[in-house]
């Protein structure tokens, strides 16, 4: 399964819709097996959606994001879970043990039961 | 500090406290680590964030701005230790949608002149840019034209498509406007000044097909005294229809397929492959979902052409577009036949408004040049209006918003008392009524039911 996270300074980066680099990460059995940096700089949903469907990526971690990227990740069969803030190493910790729902990880303003409406998510409950 | 300054001091604090919390820009300080240290209502309102989750927090986390990773005001504000005024930016709120905002920005000093973070106000341009939008509001793009709210989602996203290099998949009935909407992505691609092909995939058996799309060498096959460029090789840095796809045999699908992912074809005859960058369109008019479901389409050639799927909705769901379409079409025809009509009269209005239109835009346009060639005033009557939309039992059409809506009702539920055979309660799921709902309109609206009941129809 390849996990792509979205990562400025070293954090989420706060808009997935300008981020520039796309941290990919691959997990087998709940490990971590690769991992590598993706510069992204198309701009426009559709294309923004080709560069991650391009690179095989299955779950999205990202910060806020726009409706129009949603539905074109959503197309690809990209799953999003939006609205994260925090260090990367702590937030790829947390989706690896199943905590990322915890408060902590939520950005400013956003509800846990908001993230339903996405089709984003891991199965036990986003 | 006597008691007066201090007075003074915590006056000056209330104050500027209420003229901040009063005020309709909204208002956020920042420290050295680039924390909020306040927020204030505007703020709170605009970015749908409550004060007490914000403080605190990274403020590029609380303002989601597209500036905040690349070009950030504040930043070069304490940077460069000046303000800057009025950047055009967005940000993005919990609930996805993207607001408009100009951002300013100053540095945050204290009594001594020290610098101890820094200050950003922000105006929320939503209605200026929704007037704006309203002003610059567009029904029309190319060739196409519609109020239709489906129709206008395409054309807002259409620029997108158009840009992009994704093949695209248009579905829509016949006479939907398919070829029409491919040519105006065409039109707005980079594409645009290369060559825009259309071809119709089911016109043609296999053999001629391929020979058409891919071009042969001489000496192909009997007959081929020269080599003929083909389809591809026309459409070469611009822009391939292929029209009626669900029609191609599952021969040809496969190698269409490989064209496809290859990027590269071979004209008939030749052993060397040609390149071809070009940018394909695909169109149907039936379902090729259900087609793949059948059998009768490839799953793999489906999934190669359906990269973005755009779907043309049927006249009689966009009927808004009736008199404006109507309207485009006389207005052509009065430049082309050198006439000058004016336009339709209320009453051929009206029936067009309720005719089903199963031919769609293409069968209106057809009516309007029927009516055009009839017609003997400056506007387009009854009379001049082919007989198969006028009712034969010589009934006045409706004239009314009302009984035009009543008429497209009653329409509408014969149609489905037909297919049903006359079974109410099928005919009420077929129309998502409940057969209470269908019993009491069909005896309102009068239509004539056979004295056999349909349950038991089943048989013939």
């Amino acid at each position: 399964m390849k996990l792509g996270i979205t990562v400025w300074n070293n954090r989420i980066s706060p808009l997935f819709d300008v981020a520039q680099t796309l941290k990919i990460v691959q997990i087998e059995n709940n490990k971590i097996t690769n991992s590598k940096d993706l510069s992204i700089t198309p701009q426009h949903p559709l294309k923004r959606a080709d560069v991650l469907a391009k690179a095989g990526i299955d779950v999205l971690i990202c910060g806020a994001i726009s409706a129009p990227f949603t539905q074109m990740l959503s197309s690809r069969n990209i799953k999003v879970i939006p609205f994260i803030a925090g260090e990367f190493e702590q937030v790829l910790h947390a989706y690896l043990h199943n905590t990322l729902d915890r408060a902590g990880f939520n950005m400013p303003g956003f509800r846990r039961q908001q993230r339903r409406r996405f089709r984003g998510g891991r199965r036990n409950g986003y | 500090m006597n008691s007066g300054t201090k007075m003074e001091k915590s006056f000056n604090q209330d104050v500027t406290r209420v003229i901040l919390e009063s005020i309709s820009d909204g208002v956020f300080t920042v420290d050295h680590q680039w924390r909020i240290t306040s927020f204030n209502r505007a703020a709170e309102k605009i970015t749908g964030i409550p004060r007490q989750e914000a403080i605190g927090k990274q403020c590029c986390e609380v303002f989601r701005s597209n500036m905040c990773e690349t070009d950030c005001a504040l930043r070069r504000t304490m940077r460069e230790g000046k303000p800057f005024i009025d950047s055009s930016t967005y940000i993005v709120n919990a609930d996805q949608e993207r607001i408009p905002v100009i951002v300013s920005t100053a540095l945050l000093k204290d009594k001594k002149g020290k610098v101890i973070g820094g200050v950003e106000t922000f105006r929320d341009m939503t209605l200026v840019e929704a007037l704006r939008r309203e002003l610059d509001a567009r029904h029309q793009i190319g060739d196409l034209i519609s109020h239709n709210r489906k129709m206008q989602e395409l054309f807002a996203i259409l620029p997108q498509i158009a840009e992009s290099e994704s093949t695209i998949l248009i579905e829509g009935e016949t006479g939907t406007g398919k070829e029409v909407l491919a040519r105006t992505i065409h039109n707005a691609s980079p594409r645009r000044d290369r060559a825009f092909v259309a071809v119709n995939c089911a016109a043609l058996p296999d053999t001629l097909l391929e020979s058409e799309l891919f071009g042969y060498k001489k000496g192909a096959f009997t007959g081929a005294m020269r080599d003929k460029p083909g389809r591809f090789a026309a459409a070469e840095g611009g822009t391939l229809l292929l029209d009626e796809i669900g029609g191609i045999s599952a021969a040809f699908q496969v190698r269409l397929l490989r064209v496809l992912q290859e990027s590269t074809y071979t004209p008939l005859g030749s052993n060397t492959a040609k390149n071809a960058d070009i940018r394909v369109i695909a169109a149907s008019n039936q379902n090729l979902e259900k087609l793949v479901d059948k059998g009768v389409f490839r799953q793999d050639l489906f999934y190669r052409i359906n990269v973005m799927k755009l779907c043309l909705p049927p006249l009689r769901e966009r009927r808004e577009d009736i008199p404006i379409l109507a309207e485009q079409f006389i207005h052509h025809l009065n430049h082309t036949r050198n006439k000058q009509i004016k336009g339709i009269s209320q009453e051929a209005l009206n029936l067009l408004l309720t005719y089903d239109y199963p031919g769609n835009i293409r069968e209106l346009e057809n009516i309007i040049e029927h009516a055009f060639v009839l017609c003997k005033k400056n506007e387009i009557d009854i009379a001049s209006l082919p007989d198969n939309i006028v009712p034969s039992s010589g009934q006045s059409p409706p004239t009314s918003i009302k009984h035009s809506l009543q008429s497209v009702e009653a329409q509408t539920i014969l149609k489905a008392l037909k297919r049903n055979r006359y079974n109410r309660l099928k005919t009420a799921q077929d129309l998502g009524i409940h057969k209470s709902t269908l019993f009491r309109k069909i005896k309102k609206l009068g239509i004539p039911l056979p004295q056999q009941d349909g349950r038991f129809n089943h048989t013939s």
